[in-house]
């Protein structure tokens, strides 16, 4: 079969003889690949600055048909369309048990197909566990199906938001690429009503209003910096909750002064190695400011799915309203550049 | 009963005379029909107040000091119906409006018209004095058999408590605790998280002294360490993941401290900072790693709601043997001695002075 593949020495290559998986335990599923998305990280890993083992296929947003089964598994039947959940714990681990597995030493980012776990998806078939599948329904396109990995990501970014209140609480969203705009797309759906985006380029702020949300308030950094200097003095002006989804260390030094008393900064977006930010120890303490850092997602997928149904059913999942563009496994080569370029804002492959 | 005397005493702090007690101020009247006078007990003196005699922390001008306050209900607007003269009682110091989006929140000790604005003894007139004027629900009843002294633990509880809460301990038996410092707010905190059957508790101290004070009270789960050996633990299994703590809650507010502390996170984990650490400080966070390892950072001010269940827990502490105010390297002091209760806790000779007052 065809994937798609990295090494330190070739970079991104296309592996034309790779073997078909085989069933191994009764508890393994074959599933032939329908669409497999292609994020910041997998663009970071071609370019050599996300590290993953020599030769991994990548690919961790995923979609398949059920294409064989072992003889103990009971939650899927062939045919059947499912959404694969790249994430894995040992389920007896200090993370695992407190509900963390994407921290787990034997798991987390080791184990997540298609980063640490070199099968991934950008394949014509992969070898999964039954656990780590999801129906999903006919009416759901296996291209919108690559947005549920991504989702439960941001969902576990917004659980550890916390927030306080969704009719009023002030949310800004750091980044209006494909991680904010999705993002952006889910709290306004959940009736999210304060809502914030920051982004720097004009054309992404032109494609969010167009958008047209009703709830959000669209703005550059430059304007929000500007603001913010003019409220400088005033403690009711700013922020609960902040969600980075730039990666960029400067714009997330800079927003964390739009954070209000006891408001929360989550770090969603994967920064270089080496960046830093620099937090004032008094204030942090005496307006009560909380910073976490979002990675990966633990047990969301199966909420994911849910959602990403229900944002397709309201037509909030018109995939290029979000500079999402489809091509050929073949062609992966115009997905990966037209990403880089930023043309688009995520690339799916299609395998068939 | 009446009383013949008419004014009282006060301690106070202004930039020009520094630390001083002032006499003949007229005794508060009943303003409004909730409000209740109360005649104090006991107030504790803790390393804010100090740092307010020596000028380190802002404050309005001639205010009267005293945060950690116990006393007893005197006189009683018309309408106050949940305390009779003669309770013992502790004073909530925190207010909120109860109308904002912080009070919403439950946040109140973050409300822009409360908060550390309307906070008595550093922003309003508090408690080192004979007398007080505050409202009805401020006011805490505490039993009988606990000591003034022992209820002016009362307060700072409160705070470790929210402390405590935003840590999000995910499990008292396997997370494994570190409390930087152990000042009267390290020694209060793991005093009660042992109590609570914290399992693994370990607690970093700089001086020898203070490590032995710790070691002698004899915490069957506690690890006492100091900074260096803890630094040098961290340099030798830095390379481990599973090295390190789940949650890590200062109490020294010592900047280099904290940011030492940062690296001893485990994946996962919550650092809070209770200590209040010098203006233009700062905590360098790695960003990468922040998020890779999924780390939450969190400061923790003052008290929400936190006064009832602190004064159970005070209660339970000291019926329980486990609030003897000396082994924990507090005194208490006359209100004219005021001036050595200060010193010996500038020279670190106590961890906390209480003044009693009445």
């Amino acid at each position: 079969m065809k994937a798609i593949k990295y090494n330190k020495t070739r970079g991104l290559y296309i592996e034309h003889n790779v073997s078909i998986p085989k069933i191994i335990n009764p508890n393994n599923v074959i599933v032939k690949m329908l669409a497999a998305g292609i994020c910041g990280t997998d663009l970071s890993i071609s370019k050599g600055n996300f590290p993953v083992p020599d030769d991994s296929t990548l690919g961790h947003e995923l979609c398949g048909v059920v294409h064989k089964i072992g003889n103990k598994v009971k939650n899927v039947t062939v045919g059947q369309r499912v959404a694969i959940d790249p994430t894995k714990g040992c389920n007896s681990c200090y993370f695992c048990d407190t509900k963390i597995p994407n921290m787990c030493p034997k798991g987390g980012i080791i184990k997540y197909r298609g980063l640490g776990l070199p099968d991934g998806g950008m394949a014509q078939y992969i070898l999964t566990d039954d656990v780590d599948l999801h129906p999903i329904p006919d009416d759901l396109t296996s291209s919108q199906a690559v947005l549920i990995e991504p989702l439960s990501c941001l969902l576990n970014a917004w659980k550890i938001s916390n927030v306080a209140s969704k009719d009023h609480s002030k949310v800004l969203i750091l980044g209006g690429g494909i991680g904010g705009l999705h993002l952006l797309n889910y709290l306004d759906f959940i009736e999210v009503k304060n809502l914030t985006i920051c982004q720097r380029s004009e054309d992404r702020r032109k494609r969010i209003e167009k958008l047209g949300y009703k709830n959000v308030t669209v703005v550059s950094d430059v304007s929000l910096q500007e603001e913010y200097l003019k409220h400088s003095e005033d403690e009711l002006w700013g922020f609960d909750n902040i969600i980075d989804c730039t990666g960029n260390p400067d714009a997330i030094q800079t927003a964390y002064n739009y954070l209000r008393p006891g408001g929360r900064f989550v770090i969603y977006g994967c920064c270089p190695a080496n960046t830093f930010i620099k937090v004032p120890l008094q204030a942090l303490t005496f307006k009560e400011k909380h910073i976490s850092g979002s990675f990966l997602q633990p047990h969301t997928y199966g909420v994911a799915v849910e959602n990403i149904v229900k944002l397709a059913r309201s037509g909030r999942l018109e995939l290029s309203n979000y500079g999402v563009q489809e091509y050929s496994i073949d062609d992966y080569k115009s997905g990966f550049a037209d990403l880089n370029s930023r043309k688009i804002t995520k690339g799916i492959l299609l395998m068939d | 009963m009446t009383s013949q005397i008419s004014t009282m005493q006060a301690l106070k702090y202004s930039k020009a005379r520094g630390l001083y007690m002032e006499e003949n101020i007229q005794i508060p009247k009943l303003t409004t029909s909730h409000k209740v006078i109360v005649k104090m007990a006991a107030v504790g003196i803790c390393g804010t107040v100090l740092s307010i005699s020596k000028g380190d922390f802002p404050v309005p001008d001639n205010i009267t000091l005293g945060h950690e306050l116990c006393g007893v209900v005197h006189k009683l607007g018309d309408d106050v119906t949940t305390v009779t003269v003669g309770q013992r009682v502790v004073i909530d110091t925190t207010k909120g409006c109860n109308s904002c989006y912080f009070c919403s929140a439950r946040i109140p000790n973050m409300c822009p018209k409360g908060g550390i604005g309307t906070y008595l003894g550093l922003s309003l007139d508090g408690g080192l004095a004979n007398y007080i004027i505050v409202d009805e629900v401020d006011l805490h009843p505490i039993p009988d058999d606990l000591t003034s002294s022992q209820a002016v633990l009362i307060e700072p509880m409160a705070c470790l408590l929210n402390a405590w809460k935003l840590s999000k301990v995910a499990d008292t038996a396997t997370s494994k605790v570190l409390i930087l410092g152990g000042g009267i707010a390290g020694l209060h905190l793991v005093n009660y998280l042992d109590f609570i059957e914290v399992k693994n508790l370990t607690i970093s101290q700089r001086s020898h002294d203070r490590r032995k004070r710790l070691e002698k009270i004899g915490y069957k789960n506690v690890r006492v360490i100091s900074n260096e050996a803890l630094h040098q633990e961290y340099l030798e299994n830095c390379e481990d993941d599973l090295w390190g703590f789940d949650n890590i809650i200062d109490c020294t507010g010592n900047p280099e401290a904290i940011n030492s502390a940062y690296n001893y996170l485990r994946p996962g984990g919550r650092l809070v900072i209770y200590g209040c650490c010098p203006p233009d400080t700062k905590l360098e966070v790695p960003l990468q790693d922040l998020t890779f390892k999924e780390k939450h950072i969190s400061g923790s001010f003052m008290q929400p709601y936190n006064y009832d269940p602190a004064v159970e827990i005070i209660t339970a502490l000291a019926r329980s043997g486990r609030l003897e105010i000396s082994t924990y390297g507090m005194q208490e002091y006359k209100f004219n001695e005021f001036k050595k209760g200060f010193e010996d806790l500038s020279n670190r000779k106590i961890t906390k002075a209480i003044l009693l007052i009445n």
